[in-house]
């Protein structure tokens, strides 16, 4: 094992591999599935919560999905605490577009800066690379609805529909088998709620062990929106993947 | 883009800007839209003001293929604008005025070339430090280009030696 090529960032191993980077990608794939789903309306954002305990407040903060923009936002895959250094620098590069631009930042911008500083951490300042994988969906006017996928290494590129975290090889081959390209923003709600139950580990999904979130458009302006857990334990009802509840004897 | 001020700042600055311009363009494979482009040159010009100030004014002209051709007003101490007619200068008292008389939202060109010949008319009759010649440019869908000059004092070709 090259043990003594992996304990620095800053150097390759002698196979032309980066240890770090690796061992950060490892790092997420023990973390809470991510589902992100283009559409022709929309983008739908769907994450798995592996926090789950009663004495959880979870009013206010979500733990998966997050707004960077008005029209942007992005579902997260890994090391909590590394991804809300990242995603405060996304929002502050965001906002800085705006102030210089008086426009709302592109999207492929948007995840390319942030991109740039994530591969920052694997070739200088000898500190370790980010723990955390994204997948970003907005809308700009250049290129309408869009989803990005970006890694640890600094690496992204836009998908149609791309899954993270926990099992993401089975969840992206099953996106691959049923996605269509005219998929709509239910239709892919649907999917992404169908691939999602058949990778997670827990025997039944319910609301709680979920988020939700879209991106559309709607009265001309992007918007960005969570599922309320009730409306979420109904979608999962209609897409058949919780059963209902059992009658009472 | 159109500027006056002090030479050396007007040259720098408004290549400063040309170039930051393409980059962008070069880098995110889209042009800044004439909005964008006008933002930023205020943002620099406001950056720099309580340091080092610009002394340039500048009006900006560009096309976009969603909303059309659209003109800035931006001064030295980074005012930012949007308008239909614009100058700057001593001349500017008088084309100003002949723009409130005679311009219409809904010209041509040609009726605006017709507004800025009577505007330069006026320039070489009241001015007393008027320029001799000018030139007008036009922007649109095929970009930018010169139309034409306006000139008094005609350059005289040198002979070869």
């Amino acid at each position: 094992m090259s043990r003594r090529y992996d304990s620095r960032t800053t150097i390759f191993s002698p196979e032309g591999r980066l240890y770090q980077v690796e061992y950060a990608m490892e790092a997420i794939g023990n973390a809470g599935s991510a589902i992100g789903i283009l559409s022709t309306n929309g983008v739908v954002l769907v994450g798995e919560k592996k926090v789950t305990s009663k004495l959880l407040q979870t009013s206010a903060s979500t733990e998966k999905m997050y707004k960077i923009d008005d029209h942007v936002a992005c579902a997260v895959a890994g090391i909590m605490s590394d991804a809300n250094i990242l995603i405060n620098t996304a929002r502050v590069q965001a906002q800085r577009y705006t102030y210089a631009y008086q426009e709302p930042m592109p999207v492929e911008q948007l995840v390319q800066s942030l991109c740039d500083t994530k591969q920052g951490y694997t070739q200088f300042g000898g500190l370790r690379p980010f723990g955390v994988s994204f997948l970003f969906a907005g809308w700009d006017k250049n290129y309408g609805f869009q989803l990005y996928m970006s890694d640890p290494s600094g690496n992204y590129s836009g998908w149609k529909a791309a899954a993270i975290g926990a099992n993401n090889q089975a969840a992206q081959s099953m996106l691959k088998q049923d996605y269509k390209d005219d998929i709509t923003r239910d239709e892919a709600v649907d999917l992404a709620l169908k691939v999602l139950s058949k990778t997670m580990d827990s025997t039944s999904l319910t609301s709680e062990k979920l988020e939700l979130a879209e991106v559309f458009v709607s009265n001309g302006k992007v918007k960005y929106q969570v599922c309320s857990p009730e409306t979420l334990s109904k979608l999962l009802l209609k897409s058949g993947v919780t059963q209902p509840a059992a009658e009472t004897s | 883009m159109g500027a006056s001020g002090e030479t050396g700042d007007r040259a720098q600055f408004t290549e400063y800007i040309q170039k930051n311009v393409a980059l962008y363009q070069f880098r995110n494979g889209i042009p800044l839209t004439t909005a964008a482009a006008a933002n930023f040159t205020r943002g620099e010009l406001a950056t720099a003001l309580r340091k080092n100030p610009y002394m340039v004014n500048i009006i900006l002209a560009g096309y976009d293929k969603e909303t059309g051709p659209s003109l800035y007003f931006i001064d030295y101490i980074a005012s930012l604008h949007k308008v239909d007619k614009a100058a700057f200068g001593y001349g500017s008292y008088f084309a100003l005025s002949m723009m409130d008389r005679h311009y219409r939202h809904d010209m041509t060109v040609e009726e605006a070339i017709a507004l800025v010949d009577k505007c330069i008319m006026e320039i070489r009759s009241r001015l007393v430090v008027a320029p001799p010649n000018f030139l007008i440019k036009i922007v649109d869908k095929d970009g930018a280009r010169e139309y034409a000059w306006r000139e008094s004092i005609k350059d005289t070709p040198v002979s070869a030696a």
